[in-house]
């Protein structure tokens, strides 16, 4: 017998009442008279959830409430109740350790192959139209903002246009692209690839550039990001990093989770940027240039941005550094 | 019954004390286990580890001897997610659309569509709540709802926010006053005058705030201006990672202060029936349970989270007190609450759960 108080659903005045099992059913008696008989089956036991006191929910309304946790237990089990697997499961130590185990390796997992995959996936789907609208909307962002129409003659634009036109792309047939000439005072020598096939190069970058093939160097690393449709997909990545992040560290401090997403997906984009400079390598031995142009381009540009802004550690940065890209490029020689 | 909680009779007037039994240890397992089958199941479990969690803390928090109790069916809250996911997903393709049109229309049907989805969630939460066997329920209609936060949040905006307290007013009396336990109502009685007093607090000390860190952005900024000649761009991130920093005080400061001083003023100012809340939630005790909570889930990297909610829920119940006039056993059911235990007659508007 366990002592509980009952509640008859009516009203919140508690009765003490005492429990047993008998003939194959719960009965609640008052010390007078059996206020309620059911058969075990027909009363919803909740689970025993840390030391707060358990609730026997009664058919057709009304509850006990039992404070003794053991003596319920035992007359739980003299009816043939047994708690369900995930209740048990909430009780072991054991389950508990190999669950962190389990949710660091589904969240390494997930970080090195499930995003990039889902992403992939997503990518493939996406309709060329809405891929072309989102790099036009951030190219009228660029223009509102940092770019400038630019101030190259037409004639050596034409010339840079063709040259690269006369490339031929490493795998079959080129990605669809778009060569852009900006003037970009605020942000020096550049060249990006925007999402749908643009990509947008700097007068800084054309004038700081001593051979024409370093520029076709740097052309063909943004060829390589439309080439593996990067904009989209890092897109993609980050929204996927940022939801996870945000649903794993949302509560506790937005700015954290930002932190953490910037780390976690700067680490992507250091691997897309390894990737076009291994597809511009091989696009410009492809076309028999050597890809120490691309090395010299690098150069060149770290160079023209040294003492600007590079204090951004290596955990944040979006690049890899230049000398380790410029070694990566040696295997290409 | 058990009368040990009950402290420091006036009267006959009775303080009611709640506490939480609750230990972190122990919701660690729960929690971790839970986290991992939602994981699993590609987050559809996680409906069934909402009831469970949301068990747990009712359950552990105990008035009177007696726990609360949550009764919520998980197919509700599957069903009010993925409403919720199916809209934050528009909302991203229409983000990515990059027409700011589409952008605008979504958000805007969100803010239409709130007060409905608002009153959802108070309906679907106080139903599923019970205490000694008694359901709370929310009556609160449509047409409040949407004067509450379309309306007074639509002043809100156009004010620039001075009307803040007039709509938080609003809202708070509407979550209140619509709020039974059984057949009695609870009633919030702060004026807007109330909101307004703590208002112009909390936007003193943020402008106090924002002067200080623009004094320190301006003070980080005069070297480049050229009145201190040879600093190098290393003042700068020091004058930056200054602001950052500060505003990470700030953010724990008048957050804990705020949310302290609106629990309270709402808490204080309510009855049910002849009870009285007394709620004592303090800032300083806010402040060093996110300090002491933000410093261990950096450390254990996000898993001393059971730990965490569970010292937030534990000094919440802790400083709720409840004076009452004549005890806490004079409570009546509901008529709905008759007619059947589950309420099933109602299921339609009661199986969508739309809180997060």
């Amino acid at each position: 017998m366990v002592e509980a108080r009952y509640f008859d659903g009516r009203s919140s005045r508690p009765r003490a009442v005492l429990l047993d099992w008998q003939d194959g059913a719960l009965m609640l008696n008052d010390g007078e008279e059996t206020l309620r008989r059911h058969p075990l089956q027909e009363v919803d036991v909740t689970e025993q959830l840390g030391d707060g006191p358990r609730l026997l929910r009664l058919p057709g309304g009304g509850v006990c409430e039992v404070d003794d946790r053991e003596g319920l237990a035992s007359l739980l089990q003299a009816g043939g109740y047994r708690d369900g697997l995930v209740a048990r499961g909430q009780r072991s130590l054991l389950l508990a350790v190999l669950a962190i185990v389990a949710l660091i390796a589904i969240a390494a997992a997930g970080y090195q192959w499930g995003v990039p995959i889902a992403a992939d996936l997503v990518a493939a789907r996406v309709p060329e139209e809405l891929v072309a609208r989102s790099g036009e909307e951030t190219l009228e962002l660029l223009d509102d903002h940092w770019l400038r129409p630019s101030r190259l003659p037409g004639a050596r634009r034409e010339a840079l246009r063709s040259q690269f036109a006369a490339l031929r792309p490493p795998d079959g047939e080129a990605p669809h692209w778009r060569l852009l000439f900006r003037a970009a005072p605020q942000v020096g020598a550049n060249a990006f690839a925007l999402p749908g096939g643009d990509i947008v190069l700097t007068d800084e970058l054309v004038a700081l550039a001593r051979d024409d093939r370093e520029i076709m160097a740097v052309l063909a690393h943004e060829l390589g990001h439309q080439h593996y449709r990067h904009g989209l997909r890092s897109a993609l990545q980050g929204i996927i990093v940022g939801a996870a992040v945000t649903a794993w560290l949302g509560d506790v401090s937005t700015a954290l989770a930002g932190l953490s997403s910037a780390v976690l997906g700067a680490r992507y984009s250091r691997e897309f940027e390894r990737e076009a400079d291994t597809y511009a390598a091989r696009m410009l031995q492809h076309n028999n240039l050597s890809s120490e142009w691309l090395a010299t381009a690098l150069q060149r540009l770290e160079q023209a941005h040294a003492g600007k802004v590079d204090g951004t550690p290596s955990l944040l940065s979006t690049h890899p550094h230049t000398a380790e890209r410029i070694e990566a490029l040696k295997v290409h020689r | 019954m058990d009368l040990s909680e009950t402290h420091d009779a006036v009267g006959n007037t009775q303080e009611y004390r709640l506490s939480f039994t609750g230990s972190g240890g122990d919701y660690f397992r729960i929690w971790i286990v839970n986290l991992l089958l939602s994981i699993c199941t590609l987050g559809i479990y996680s409906a069934w580890a909402k009831v469970r969690r949301l068990q747990y803390f009712h359950r552990n928090t105990l008035l009177a001897g007696s726990g609360f109790d949550y009764h919520g069916n998980p197919v509700g809250i599957l069903k009010g997610r993925l409403l919720v996911f199916g809209i934050f997903v528009i909302y991203q393709v229409a983000g990515f659309s990059g027409s700011l049109g589409l952008v605008y229309a979504v958000l805007g049907l969100v803010f239409l569509i709130s007060p409905w989805m608002i009153r959802q969630a108070l309906r679907f939460r106080a139903w599923n709540t019970s205490y000694r066997g008694l359901r709370f329920h929310f009556a609160g209609t449509l047409g409040e709802a949407f004067r509450a936060y379309v309306g007074r949040g639509l002043a809100t905006a156009i004010t620039l926010g001075l009307a803040a307290p007039w709509a938080m007013q609003g809202q708070a009396r509407y979550k209140m006053n619509n709020l039974f336990f059984g057949q009695s109502n609870f009633e919030m009685t702060a004026t807007v005058g109330d909101y307004y007093k703590v208002f112009l607090k909390i936007l003193g000390l943020m402008l106090l705030a924002l002067a200080i860190s623009f004094g320190a952005i301006f003070l980080s900024y005069l070297p480049m201006a050229g009145f201190a000649p040879g600093v190098t761009p290393d003042g700068v991130a020091i004058g930056i990672i200054g602001v950052v920093a500060f505003y990470f005080v700030v953010f724990f400061l008048i957050g804990p202060y705020a949310w302290s001083r609106l629990l309270n003023l709402v808490w204080n100012n309510s009855t049910l029936g002849r009870i009285r809340f007394v709620s004592t939630v303090r800032a300083r005790g806010l402040l060093w349970i996110s300090l002491t909570n933000l410093l261990g889930l950096i450390l254990t990297l996000g898993f001393y989270w059971p730990w965490a909610v569970v010292r937030l829920a534990r000094y919440r119940a802790e400083h709720t007190a409840l004076l009452a006039d004549g005890g806490l056993d004079d409570f009546l059911a509901h008529a709905e609450q008759d007619v059947g235990a589950t309420g099933e007659e109602a299921a339609d508007w009661l199986d969508l759960d739309l809180g997060l």
